[in-house]
């Protein structure tokens, strides 16, 4: 039926597009600004600079009705299932709760047809269950139909399987990867693991500090990382085989040390391939119409003295420096 | 030979519920070397942290060990008195760093002067001493050594981890229990923590048993590793010799279960349900429930450690009756990258 396309814009230099049955992922450590940008999307934080648009409106636009039609379509799904669960109510009362709040109707069938998406069968002997008789995976799983449960649009996970053991979490993923198909959701997925971002994802963006860096395919931006951030996130990923033969990361130090007041590159502190260049901000490149950049590796113009300059064609160098 | 760091044998804890007793390891062995990092491995629930606190001597209080034996270098810790356990061995022998521990670092009080109160509890070492030995942990585990005077929460989550790690450190251990170190952690810190421990493991020469359901992060840490199913150990060995022909179809599920960045399109291996809790006593495989190959015999018949078939290593055992036909149908499963 074709939804208009979703294009969010949040934090500062974050853009980017949720479009039905597909993932989008964003990557970056702890603390750089994935939680903030989720809760910008949801409407829970105000946007500062930029524009959230929601079905081709400005959300500052909305009314509260706007308002009310937007938090039903925008669902999300919380890191900890042991906290985002109240522990007093039954699974059936939990995902009854949203449908209350936006006074629907026939709740039976809807909280059943919810429940047996998530996979929780037999249905009856989940639904009058406590979130104490039941283990982490089937909790995020409750989680997951509470936020089905309203038939939203779109799906905003924050780190959902990272508190879970990693059968478990494998479990969720490919859950949410048929969700997905089947129910056509816009999913953003948050995470620091590119690993479970590359299971799910059909998309990327790698954050820094509220930047998104670069982004682009899963594929492409797993087999050729351009960005020195992104490269350090995917080579910080352990690998289950004795045999490969992984360097470390060389990254020291969190993404903070005020990084935000620079003026050159936020990664410049940390970064290993650092040169007097990165004193200024750069732009994104497109290094593929799909691939994008913000680094000055991937500039035109000289980055320093020593930089080994490529001639463009057609370009006239006039008489020497 | 020489006697090994560690060595649990056969041990089995229970604790006392309103289940009834519930079996939390069962029957269970396997050896720490001195300069190795082992891997003990499982879902959680399988028994991790009790094994650990068993060692520790800090069981809960329903808790206790109903057989089997737990040796350092030789010594029988189960027969020591707790008085004299925490006196001669913990901190200055046997460190642990328990689960979510960088959560219980005191808020209240300066680490260095936590790191004061251990050391005078457990050795006669002046104040001077003792603060010089923090700061060098510092250092060795890459944190400013002026911050020891710090309060916890001046610390980021991975920075608090790793003022657990030279806690940990202070006193010089033989050995370090490290109960999900990394487990809060992001992919970035987690790797700094590992490069740090590494470090120090190959400069003193320290054993650690690294407790984590991470099976990516053993293969690549550790030299042996062993699984946990429900309180049973399901195979124990090398890790390239189990990463090669796993022999327990538990260990082969998990081994399937890891995302792997080199290869994000791969399907992921499913475990259906949970590893059961043992209020009967056993008397079975705990995987039976969730094997694809179960007979009759595995759930009525506690299988027993077998050496497992044309491995390489001869301390490479599996407890699975049906071990022998997996391997036959497994055979060339080693993964080719
Ligand atoms: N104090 C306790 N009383 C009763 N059961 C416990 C207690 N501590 C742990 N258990 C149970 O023992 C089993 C093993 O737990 P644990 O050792 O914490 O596993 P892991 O560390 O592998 O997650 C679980 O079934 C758990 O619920
Ligand atoms: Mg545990």
């Amino acid at each position: 039926m074709g939804r208009d396309r979703k294009t969010v814009t949040a934090v500062d230099d974050v853009s980017l597009a949720l479009r039905p049955g597909i993932a989008h992922g964003i990557v970056g450590e702890s603390g750089c600004g994935k939680s903030s940008l989720l809760d910008v999307l949801a409407g829970l934080e105000s946007v500062d600079g930029g524009a959230v648009t929601y079905d081709g409106r400005p959300t500052a636009e909305f009314s509260r009705r706007d308002w009310m039609a937007f938090r039903r379509d925008v669902q999300i799904v919380f890191q900890n299932p042991f906290e985002s669960l109240d522990p007093k109510l039954t699974v059936r009362e939990a995902i009854a709760e949203p449908l209350a709040v936006h006074s629907i109707d026939d709740r039976h069938e809807r909280i059943e047809t919810a429940v047996e998406r998530v996979e929780l069968r037999p249905v009856e002997r989940y639904l009058e269950k406590l979130p104490h008789q039941l283990s982490g995976g089937e909790r995020q799983r409750v989680s997951i139909a509470r936020a089905l449960v309203l038939e939203p649009s779109v799906l905003l996970a924050d780190e959902p399987v990272s508190m879970l053991d990693v059968s478990t979490q494998a479990n969720i993923l490919s859950m949410l990867s048929s969700l997905i198909d089947e129910l056509d959701l816009s999913v953003l997925y948050v995470s620091h693991d590119i690993s479970t971002v590359g299971y799910l994802c059909d998309e990327v963006s790698v954050m820094y500090l509220g930047e998104v860096v670069e982004s682009a395919p899963t594929n492409r931006l797993l087999g050729e990382p351009a960005h020195p951030y992104s490269r350090a996130l995917i080579d910080a990923v352990p690998i289950p085989d004795p045999y490969a033969e992984r360097e470390r990361t060389a990254l020291v130090g969190t993404p903070d040390g005020g990084g935000r007041d620079r003026t050159g590159c936020l990664f410049g502190d940390r970064c290993p391939d650092r040169t007097p260049a990165c004193e200024r901000r750069p732009e994104p490149v497109a290094l593929e119409p799909t691939h994008r950049v913000s680094c000055h590796l991937y500039t035109e113009e000289p980055t320093d003295e020593t930089a080994v300059r490529t001639p463009v064609p057609g370009e006239h160098h006039g008489g020497g420096r | 030979m020489t006697t090994p760091l560690l060595e649990i044998d056969d041990l089995t804890v229970t604790y006392r519920t309103d289940a009834g007793e519930l079996t939390a390891v069962s029957d269970v062995s396997f050896c720490v070397e001195a300069n190795e990092i082992f891997g003990l491995v499982g879902e959680s629930g399988s028994g991790k942290s009790t094994l650990a606190k068993a060692i520790i001597g800090c069981l809960d209080r329903n808790g206790r060990i109903d057989s089997g034996e737990i040796r350092y270098c030789g010594t029988a810790l189960t027969s020591l008195s707790e008085e004299r356990f925490r006196r001669e061995f913990r901190w200055n022998e046997i460190a642990w760093i328990p689960q979510g521990s960088m959560n219980s670092l005191d808020p209240l009080e300066r680490l260095c002067d936590q790191a004061l109160e251990i050391a005078q509890t457990h050795t006669d070492h002046s104040a001077a001493t003792v603060d010089d030995r923090f700061r060098r942990a510092f250092d060795a585990v890459g944190l400013q050594p002026d911050r020891v005077t710090e309060y916890p929460h001046q610390f980021s989550g991975g920075m608090k981890q790793r003022a657990m790690i030279a806690l940990a450190l202070l006193l010089e251990p033989s050995l370090i229990i490290a109960d999900e170190p990394t487990t809060a952690l992001d992919v970035i810190m987690q790797d700094q923590v590992f490069r740090y421990l590494d470090e120090i493991r190959q400069r003193t020469g320290v054993g650690v048993l690294l407790i984590t359901h991470d099976l990516s992060v053993v293969m690549e840490e550790c030299a042996n590793l062993a699984v946990l199913h429900s309180g049973q150990l399901a195979e124990v060995g090398p890790v390239t010799a189990i990463y090669d022909a796993p022999h327990h179809p538990y260990t082969r599920k998990l081994l399937g279960a890891f995302p792997d960045v080199r290869d994000p399109d791969a399907e992921l291996e499913v475990l259906e349900g949970h590893p059961p809790k043992i209020t009967d006593g056993g008397g079975y495989c705990t995987f039976a429930t969730r094997c694809p190959i179960a007979t009759a015999e595995c759930e009525t018949v506690a299988p027993t450690p077998q050496q497992a078939l044309e491995s390489p290593s001869q301390y490479h055992l599996t407890t699975c009756h049906r071990s022998d036909r997996l391997f036959e149908h497994g055979r060339s499963v080693r993964r080719s990258r």
